[in-house]
């Protein structure tokens, strides 16, 4: 196990670095810098640029990044909240963004797997119907629909919810409904057919011939076998939900990470670009690590060190 | 006859399922009728399809969906089975009956230990404490010849040899004593050697523990290794029925003469070939009007397209389901 944890961890340093590569040059193909707009003219801008080093070759932009990457220094924002070091942003951001997207991911597991086993275990009956509909509906209409018409129906309409937001309790509801129905909808579908396929096993027919009960049979016999499914696609969700949904914090006004993702894109603000990219892949290769290590609980015919 | 009936355990009269298809209603079990008494082997033998374990599903009350008892009762020791309530017959299934399967492979689930799915049973159908289950356990793999017990029960399915894993499966179905266990082709996914093993075991078994036992196989050879008596299944009927003697040596109906021929001997010469049963098997969503092997029968004649043959008595416990045996009888009668 340790000497399996080991190997694992170089190889996510190794990802890191070449993630934090590719969208560096990335980055750096991107035209326009930082400064440009219409307010500094060109001899403000190229002043900035020499400020920050902008102004250097790409590769000694690049060494000097990696340079303080290796220090475990992000950089400071150029441009969105100028002077203040990347570091600092994600440690405030990160909190609000992680809090809603925690709520969202149990939202998404407490109905989700409730709502893919009665699909399963009601197979072609009306309940498998409704919620099939439902969960295909759910993957396929975009965020920002939800976003937008929940709030419509429920803050404007009703007035029962608040419209934007973290103020109060009941202003998590309508972020975390938007953020958490697409996995939910996902989880359903997916436990729905991993669900079916285990149910039709010998082990099941097994289970039945020693007498026990269909609620034995359903949740000792089959759910634990087709939970690998849903735990593969658990690790990635976990890591995009907990860095927050660009357009429900978009939509509901909440000052959570997400939100840097695309506006330091759009400000050329290259140290938060590289910040979250970083923050994010390490997060990512976090999840899936600890889902690797979920597989082998769930199911002990997986061995870690092959 | 009275007499007869008191000994016996389970009673299957007339049984019938069928499969709600798409394509429409599959007859996969077509009137099965039989009798075993308490301590007696039978064998099923007949081919893919002839419903032989679909007719020992009905008895568990697991007939996987979308099939359903049509007709005909089952009783076993003195109750029926095919009106009892699912909860009553979850008490019966998997203490008084116990099933092996086929493929032990897949029989056992992968994620949890073989004493947990063996202390599953222990733990719903008897009153024994975690410490009593335990032993319990030990004495099952000690019988059933798995060595180092108090290990190999926290061990894995995946840890086990698919031999080894069907003794898991023995063990697990005799767990709770049952009065009738049914072996359905236990023996068909191992390998030879192991093959005999089993079989040797549960000739051992049989005979330490009074249990009856049917045998579902397509291997004559175990049937006469280990059975009392056999039924030969074609289509959904019992075709003939006998002891032993009666189906290996004095057999009646035609299928079984054609089962009886495809056997592989051990002192045939090597230009002799196998003698394979010519045709397919029936289509069961339209069985045809008459007997159901009349197609592929050699020896049918015109009534065998059109009417089911009555089921002839045709020595002491010996019944066949055949045309020919009316004709036998009759010749016999106005040779006289």
């Amino acid at each position: 196990m340790a000497k399996y944890m080991i190997k694992r961890i170089v190889a996510a340093i190794f990802t890191v670095f070449i993630a934090a590569t590719i969208t560096f040059f990335l980055m750096k193909l991107v035209p326009g810098s930082p400064f440009t707009s219409e307010k500094t003219n060109e001899i403000a801008e190229a002043a900035l640029n020499e400020k920050y080093g902008l102004d250097k070759p790409i590769y000694v932009q690049y060494q000097k990044y990696i340079g303080q990457l290796l220090k475990g220094d992000l950089g400071i924002s150029y441009k969105l909240r100028k002077n203040v070091s990347v570091a600092r942003i994600i440690e405030d951001s990160f909190p609000i963004s992680a809090k809603l997207g925690g709520f969202a991911i149990l939202f998404a597991m407490a109905f989700g797997i409730p709502l893919g086993c009665i699909a399963a275990l009601r197979r072609n009956k009306w309940q498998d119907n409704v919620i099939r509909v439902m969960s295909t509906a759910g993957i396929a209409i975009p965020g920002f629909v939800i976003a937008t018409t929940s709030m419509l129906i429920f803050a404007l309409s009703l007035k029962w919810l608040p419209t934007y937001g973290l103020d109060e309790p009941a202003s998590y509801i309508l972020p975390v409904f938007t953020l958490g129905f697409y996995p939910m909808c996902y989880i359903a579908r997916l436990l729905r057919s991993s669900m079916l396929e285990a149910m039709g096993q010998d082990y099941i027919r097994t289970a039945k011939a020693k007498g026990m009960s269909d609620f034995v049979v359903t949740f000792k016999h089959a759910m634990r076998n087709s939970l690998i499914p849903v735990i593969t696609y658990l690790g990635p969700l976990v890591a995009y939900t907990l860095t927050g949904g660009f357009v429900v914090e978009k939509v509901f006004n909440i000052p959570g990470l997400g939100r840097y993702f695309i506006k330091a894109i759009d400000a050329r603000d290259y140290n938060i670009i590289m910040g979250t990219t970083i923050f994010l892949a390490a997060l990512i290769i976090i999840m899936n690590l600890v889902c690797d290590i979920l597989y082998k609980v769930v199911d002990p015919r997986i061995n870690l060190n092959e | 006859m009275a007499e007869l009936n008191n000994k016996s355990l389970l009673n299957v009269n007339d049984f019938e399922v069928s499969f709600f298809t798409y394509a429409g209603e599959v007859k996969a079990v077509r009137g099965v009728t039989y009798e075993l008494k308490h301590g007696e082997v039978m064998g099923i033998v007949g081919e893919s399809g002839s419903g032989k374990s679909v007719s020992s599903y009905g008895l568990m009350g697991i007939i996987p969906d979308p099939g359903k008892i049509i007709g005909g009762s089952i009783t076993f020791d003195g109750k029926d089975i095919t009106t009892m309530p699912e909860k009553e017959m979850a008490q019966i299934r998997g203490k008084d009956v116990s099933m092996i399967f086929q493929d032990p492979m897949t029989s056992l689930n992968p994620v949890y230990t073989v004493g947990n799915q063996i202390d599953e049973s222990l733990r719903k159908h008897t009153d024994l404490n975690k410490q009593q289950r335990e032993e319990r356990i030990i004495e099952l793999f000690k019988l059933v010849g798995i060595n180092q017990p108090e290990k190999r029960m926290h061990q894995y399915p995946h840890e086990f040899s698919g031999g080894m894993r069907q003794r898991v499966m023995i063990a697990m179905a005799l767990a709770c004593n049952p009065k009738l266990l049914i072996a359905d082709e236990p023996t068909t996914a191992l390998d030879v050697t192991i093959q005999a093993q089993i079989i040797e075991l549960m000739k051992e078994l049989k005979d330490k523990i009074n249990m009856s036992i049917i045998f579902i196989t397509h291997d004559l050879g175990v049937v006469s290794e280990i059975c009392d008596k056999v039924a030969v299944m074609y289509a959904g009927n019992i075709v003939e029925s006998g002891s032993i003697d009666d189906i290996f040596y004095d057999p009646k109906h035609p299928y079984t003469w054609g089962l009886l021929k495809s056997i592989p001997k051990l002192n045939a010469e090597e230009h002799e070939r196998l003698i394979p049963i010519e045709g397919t098997p029936v289509d069961l969503i339209n069985p045809p009007q008459g007997c159901a092997f009349a197609p592929r029968c050699e020896h049918a004649m015109k009534i065998c397209l059109t009417k089911k043959p009555p089921l002839c008595h045709v020595g002491e416990n010996h019944d066949s389901l055949c045309w020919l045996n009316v004709k036998e009888e009759f010749d016999k009668e106005s040779g006289k």
